[in-house]
C-alpha cells in the first residue's frame, strides 16, 4: 500500500469578494511508497506551492484528499492538525527558517521540546542526526554565525529530528550555492537510501537528477512522471531536461 | 562638478527614504522619542509655571521637580540610546546594501547625520506639541474636575525650550556617535548580516551585580539612616540616583544571571511554555533590561508622588487641628491688666445674633522673645547670627493654673517648661545668665499642640513664678513692653455658618478696638491652607498621571516592538508545528516572568522609601508615619490593580502583532 496518496486533489482560490477564481490545482492524483524520493517541478505559479502547502497541511484542498498511511487530512480534527503536522512530516524550506534567537543545537530541538520530550530522550536523538549532517561541531552557533548550507543542514536534522514518515523540502537548494547544494543533496540521498522518504520540489534540475522519481506540474495539473529506473544521475538530468523542454514548448505552443 | 552635487541632492535623498520606507522601524521609535521630549518638556515647562511661585515651601516642591527633572536626565538618557540600538541594528541592512551599492563610509555618514538631524527634529517637534496639548488639556480636566481653589494655566517659557533643545541634542549626538563609530567597524557584509545578530550580552556580569548591589545598597542606607536637616532633598536626591543606578545594574546582570541558571537548568529551559521564552530574553537582553527599568523607575514615581499627594491631602485635616486647638484667637497690645469689658459685649451681642455659643474660652497675658540657643544658655536672636531663631512666650503661673485648670505652685527661680516640639529634657535652663530649676517638662497645653517630631525649631513656652519676673528677664534680653500681649482664645457651639459669620463681624468689631493686635481663626487659616496646599495637590495628580502614562507608554513601547520582531519567530514555529494553543501559552508564560520584576521592585524602592517620605512630609506639617503607610499600601494596592490592567492590555496588542 502507498504510504502517501493524493486523490483527485483540486484548489481554487477565490479573491476576497469572489471575483475571480483561480484555479491552483486540478485533479491531481499521485501515490507516493515507503522509501520513495520524488521531486516536484514546475514553472513558477504552476502549483508546486499549492501542493506543497496542502500535502503539510497548511492549507485544506477545495475537494479531493490526502492519505498518510491510511489516515485521511480531512478527518484529521483542527486542533489535532499542529502534532500530527509535527510528529509524521518534517519541513526543509528554502530561506532554513531557522530562529536567531536559538543556537543551532536549540533550533533542533525545537520541534522535540514542542512534543514535550524529555531532555535525555532529546539528547539520544540529537547525536546520530548531527553526525549524519555532519553539524555536530556547530551546534553551539547561532545561525547568523555560520553559512547557508551549514544553515540548510541543521534546517534537515531539525525535520529528522522527530523521526518523520515524510520530509517535504521546498526548493532545498535554492539559497545555497553549488557546492553546499550539492552536499545537501548527497546527504539527502544517504537518507533516502538509509529508507527516509522525501518528497521536494525543486526549480533545480540538478536536484531533481538526485530523485528517483520525478513529477512535472503545469497549470495545476500533473504534466508528467519520469522513473530513474537503472539510469544514473546524468542520464536523469537529460532526461529532465528533455522532459522540461517539451513542457516550455507546450507553453510556447499555448501562446 | 554636476557629479558631486548629484550625489549631494541624493544623499538627503535617501535619508528621507530611508525613513520613509522603514515606517515600522521608526514610527515606533520616534514615537518613543517624542514621548520622551514630551515628558522632558512638560517638566521643565511646570517648574518654570508661575503656580510655582504660588505654593507653599515652593522652595522644596521646586527643589523636588529638579530631582525629577535631573531623574529624567538619568533614565531617558539609557531609553533613548536601547531604542537607538535598536533602530541601527535594523538600519544595518540597508546601510549595507547602500555600500555594497558603491557608497562610501563617508557618504553612510553623512546619509546618518542627516537622518539624525530630521529624527531629532521631528521628536523635538512632536514632542513639543503632544507636550503643549497634553499639558492643557490635563490642567484643564484637573481644574475642573477636582475643583481646587487655585488658578493657573500651563504657561511655557523660553528657558524649556532651550533645555529640552540642548538635552536631546545632546542625547542625539551620543548616539549619532555610537552609530557611526559602529559602522565605521563593520564592513559592508557585516552590516548585511548583524540585523539579525542577537544582542551582544553585556559583560562583566560579576563586576555589574557588585555594583548593583553597591549602589542599590548604598541608596537604601541613605534612604533608611538619612537625618531630617536642610539638605533633606539633596539627601533624597542622592539616595534615588543611586537607587536607579542600582536598579538598572541589578536589572540586566540579574537578567543575565537568571536566564544562564535557567539554561543551564534543561531540564527547566527545554519545556515547551520556557524554551522561547528564555531564549528570546537573552536575544534581546539589554533592551528588555532598559525597558523593565524603566517600567519599574516611573513606577516607583508614580507610586511615591501619588503617597505624598494623597497623604497631604488626606492630612490636611489634622495639620490645621493641630495649628489650631482653639477655634479663635484674638491679641491684644496690653497686659493682664487689660480690661476686655469692651470686647466681652461685643462677644456676647454678636454671638447671640449669631446663634453661638462660646465655649473653653481663655484669657492670658505672655511676653514673646525671640532668641536663640548659645553656649548653653538663651540669648536675643540676632538677625545676623548662623543659628536659628525660635519663640519663647513667658507667662505667670496664675495664668497657667487659670488656663489649664490646675493648681501648681512655683518657688522664685523654679520654672514649668513647655516646648512645642522636641522635648527640652533638661533639669535646668539658663536664660541670659539666669538660672532656672525646671521643675517640670510640661507635655500639654490646651492653646498649643506639642509635636515631638516638628524639626523646625521650639517654641517654648515658660511658666514663672511671677510677672516681676517675667519684667525681669524682658529687661535682661532687650525687650521693651511692647511684646507683651494679652490674648483671649475659645472654642464655640453651633453651625460652621453661624461660627464663619460670627467670627467675621466680631474680627470687624476687634479691629477698631486700640489694643487690638491680631486675630486669627481656624477657618481662615483652613480656607487659606486649602488654597495652598491645592497646588502642590493639583501638581501631585499631575505628575502621578504623567509617570503612569511614561509607564505604559514604556510597557507598551516594549511588547510592540518585540512582537514585530518575534513575529517571525512566531511563524517560523507554526510551520515547525506549534499550535495557536501554544503560542498563546508562551506568551502568558512571557507576560508572568516579566510582568512581576518591574512591579516587585517598585514596590521594594517604596517600602523602602517611606522613611525617607516621612521626614519631608514632616517639612509640610504631616507627622503621622501611620497615615502614610496606610496611603502607601492604598497606592500599592490601586496602582497593582492599573499595572496588571496595562499589562494584560499591552500583552493583548503583543499577541495581536504575532498571531
Amino acid at each position: 500500500m502507498a504510504m502517501l496518496e493524493v486523490q483527485n486533489l483540486k484548489k481554487i482560490y477565490s479573491t476576497r469578494f469572489g471575483g475571480n477564481k483561480v484555479q491552483a490545482l486540478d485533479e491531481v492524483s499521485f501515490s507516493i511508497d515507503a522509501g520513495e524520493y520524488v521531486a516536484v517541478m514546475g514553472e513558477s505559479g504552476s502549483g508546486k506551492t499549492t501542493l506543497l502547502n496542502l500535502l503539510a497541511s497548511l492549507d485544506k484542498p477545495t475537494s479531493g484528499d490526502i492519505l498518510l498511511d491510511g489516515v485521511s487530512f480531512s478527518k484529521i480534527k483542527n486542533k489535532d492538525l499542529c502534532s500530527f503536522r509535527r510528529d509524521k512530516l518534517g519541513f526543509v524550506f528554502q530561506d532554513f527558517n531557522l530562529l536567531d534567537s536559538l543556537s543551532l543545537r536549540d533550533n533542533i530541538f525545537l520541534p522535540l521540546v514542542l512534543q514535550g520530550k524529555s531532555y535525555d530522550e532529546m539528547e539520544k536523538r540529537l547525536e546520530p542526526v548531527a553526525k549524519r549532517l555532519n553539524i555536530t561541531e556547530l551546534l553551539n552557533k547561532f545561525p547568523y554565525e555560520v553559512s547557508g548550507g551549514q544553515k540548510q543542514r541543521a534546517a534537515a536534522a531539525r525535520a529528522l529530528i522527530t523521526q518523520p514518515r515524510i520530509i517535504l523540502a521546498d526548493e532545498p537548494t535554492g539559497a545555497l550555492d553549488s557546492k553546499a547544494a550539492a552536499h545537501l543533496l548527497k546527504i539527502f540521498n544517504e537518507l533516502n537510501i538509509d529508507g527516509q522518504t522525501i518528497l521536494m520540489v525543486t526549480h533545480s534540475i540538478q536536484a531533481a537528477s538526485c530523485a528517483n522519481r520525478i513529477l512535472f506540474i503545469k497549470d495545476g495539473k500533473l504534466f508528467n512522471q519520469i522513473y530513474r529506473g537503472v539510469a544514473g544521475n546524468e542520464e536523469m538530468f537529460r532526461r529532465i531536461s528533455d522532459c522540461l523542454t517539451v513542457l516550455q514548448s507546450e507553453v510556447n505552443k499555448n501562446d | 562638478m554636476t557629479n558631486s552635487s548629484a550625489k549631494h541632492a541624493l544623499l538627503p535623498k535617501l535619508a528621507f527614504s530611508g525613513i520613509r520606507k522603514n515606517g515600522s522601524v521608526y514610527i515606533p521609535y520616534l514615537a518613543a522619542s517624542s514621548i520622551a521630549v514630551a515628558i522632558f518638556f512638560i517638566f521643565s515647562a511646570v517648574s518654570q509655571n508661575k503656580l510655582m511661585k504660588n505654593i507653599p515651601y515652593s522652595d522644596y516642591v521646586v527643589m523636588l521637580m529638579y530631582i525629577g527633572q535631573f531623574l529624567l536626565c538619568v533614565i531617558l538618557a539609557p531609553f533613548l540610546s536601547s531604542i537607538n540600538s535598536f533602530l541601527i541594528k535594523r538600519k544595518k541592512l540597508e546601510l549595507g546594501l547602500y555600500s555594497i551599492l558603491g557608497l562610501e563610509k563617508k557618504h553612510i555618514g553623512i546619509i546618518m547625520i542627516i537622518e539624525t538631524i530630521i529624527n531629532y527634529f521631528i521628536s523635538v517637534i512632536c514632542g513639543i506639541i503632544i507636550a503643549i496639548v497634553f499639558s492643557k488639556l490635563i490642567f484643564m480636566l484637573l481644574l475642573n474636575l477636582t475643583g481646587l481653589p487655585i488658578t493657573t494655566d500651563f504657561t511655557v517659557s523660553p528657558i524649556s525650550f532651550v533645555i529640552t533643545l540642548i538635552y536631546f541634542g545632546a542625547v542625539s549626538l551620543f548616539n549619532l556617535g555610537i552609530n557611526l563609530f559602529k559602522v565605521s567597524m563593520t564592513n559592508p557584509i557585516e552590516l548585511f548580516k548583524s540585523s539579525k545578530k542577537g544582542e551582544k550580552q553585556p559583560k562583566h556580569v560579576l563586576l555589574r551585580t557588585v555594583f548593583g548591589i553597591l549602589f542599590m545598597g548604598g541608596g537604601y542606607f541613605i534612604a533608611l539612616t538619612g537625618k531630617l536637616d536642610g539638605s533633606i532633598f539633596l539627601t533624597f536626591l542622592f539616595a534615588v540616583w543611586l537607587v536607579v543606578m542600582g536598579t538598572h545594574f541589578l536589572f540586566t546582570s540579574g537578567s543575565i544571571s537568571f536566564i544562564k541558571s535557567c539554561m543551564k537548568n534543561k531540564k527547566f529551559y527545554y519545556r515547551k511554555e520556557n524554551f522561547i521564552t528564555i531564549s528570546g530574553m537573552l536575544y534581546r537582553l539589554k533592551k528588555s533590561a532598559s525597558g523593565l527599568v524603566n517600567i519599574c523607575i516611573f513606577g516607583t514615581m508614580a507610586i511615591i508622588t501619588l503617597i505624598c499627594t494623597i497623604s497631604l491631602f488626606l492630612g490636611q485635616n489634622e495639620v490645621i487641628k493641630a495649628s489650631y486647638p482653639m477655634e479663635a484667637e484674638y491679641y491684644f497690645n496690653a497686659d493682664s491688666s487689660y480690661d476686655t469689658s469692651a470686647f466681652d459685649g461685643y462677644i456676647r451681642e454678636l454671638s447671640s445674633a449669631n446663634s453661638v455659643k462660646i465655649k473653653d474660652r481663655i484669657d492670658f497675658t505672655y511676653a514673646k522673645l525671640s532668641i536663640m540657643e548659645k553656649d548653653g544658655q538663651f540669648v536675643k536672636y540676632e538677625q545676623n547670627d548662623m543659628s536659628y531663631p525660635s519663640d519663647m512666650r513667658l507667662i505667670t503661673i496664675a495664668d497657667y493654673n487659670k488656663t489649664q485648670n490646675e493648681n501648681k505652685t512655683l518657688s522664685e527661680n523654679e520654672v514649668l517648661l513647655f516646648s512645642s516640639a522636641a522635648d527640652y529634657g533638661k533639669p535646668a535652663i539658663n536664660l541670659y545668665g539666669t538660672e532656672f530649676t525646671v521643675k517640670e517638662e510640661l507635655q500639654n497645653l490646651n492653646f498649643i499642640t506639642k509635636e515631638p517630631k516638628n524639626p523646625q525649631g521650639s517654641d517654648y513656652y515658660i511658666v514663672m513664678s511671677s510677672a516681676e519676673w517675667i519684667n525681669k528677664e524682658m529687661a535682661d534680653f532687650g525687650y521693651d513692653k511692647s511684646s507683651i500681649n494679652y490674648s483671649v482664645r475659645f472654642n464655640m457651639d453651633g453651625d460652621e455658618t453661624a461660627r464663619k459669620s460670627f467670627l467675621k463681624t466680631l474680627d470687624e468689631k476687634f479691629g477698631a478696638l486700640t489694643e487690638a493686635n491680631l486675630s486669627s481663626n481656624i477657618y481662615d487659616y483652613s480656607d487659606d491652607l486649602h488654597a495652598l496646599y491645592g497646588g502642590l495637590l493639583f501638581l501631585g495628580i499631575f505628575f502621578g498621571i504623567i509617570f503612569s502614562v511614561c509607564m505604559i507608554l514604556i510597557m507598551y513601547y516594549k511588547q510592540i516592538s518585540e512582537g514585530f520582531e518575534d513575529k517571525a519567530n512566531f511563524d517560523i514555529m507554526r510551520k515547525v508545528g506549534m499550535s495557536d494553543n501554544e503560542v498563546k501559552k508562551t506568551i502568558r508564560r512571557q507576560v508572568q516572568m516579566i510582568f512581576l520584576i518591574p512591579i516587585s521592585a517598585a514596590i521594594l524602592h517604596t517600602i523602602i522609601a517611606v522613611k525617607i517620605i516621612s521626614m519631608m512630609m514632616v517639612l509640610l506639617k504631616i507627622y503621622s508615619l501611620n497615615l502614610i503607610i496606610l496611603c502607601a499600601l492604598g497606592v500599592i494596592v490601586v496602582f497593582g490593580i492599573f499595572y496588571a490592567i496595562s499589562y494584560v492590555v499591552t500583552a493583548r496588542a503583543y499577541y495581536k502583532i504575532v498571531r
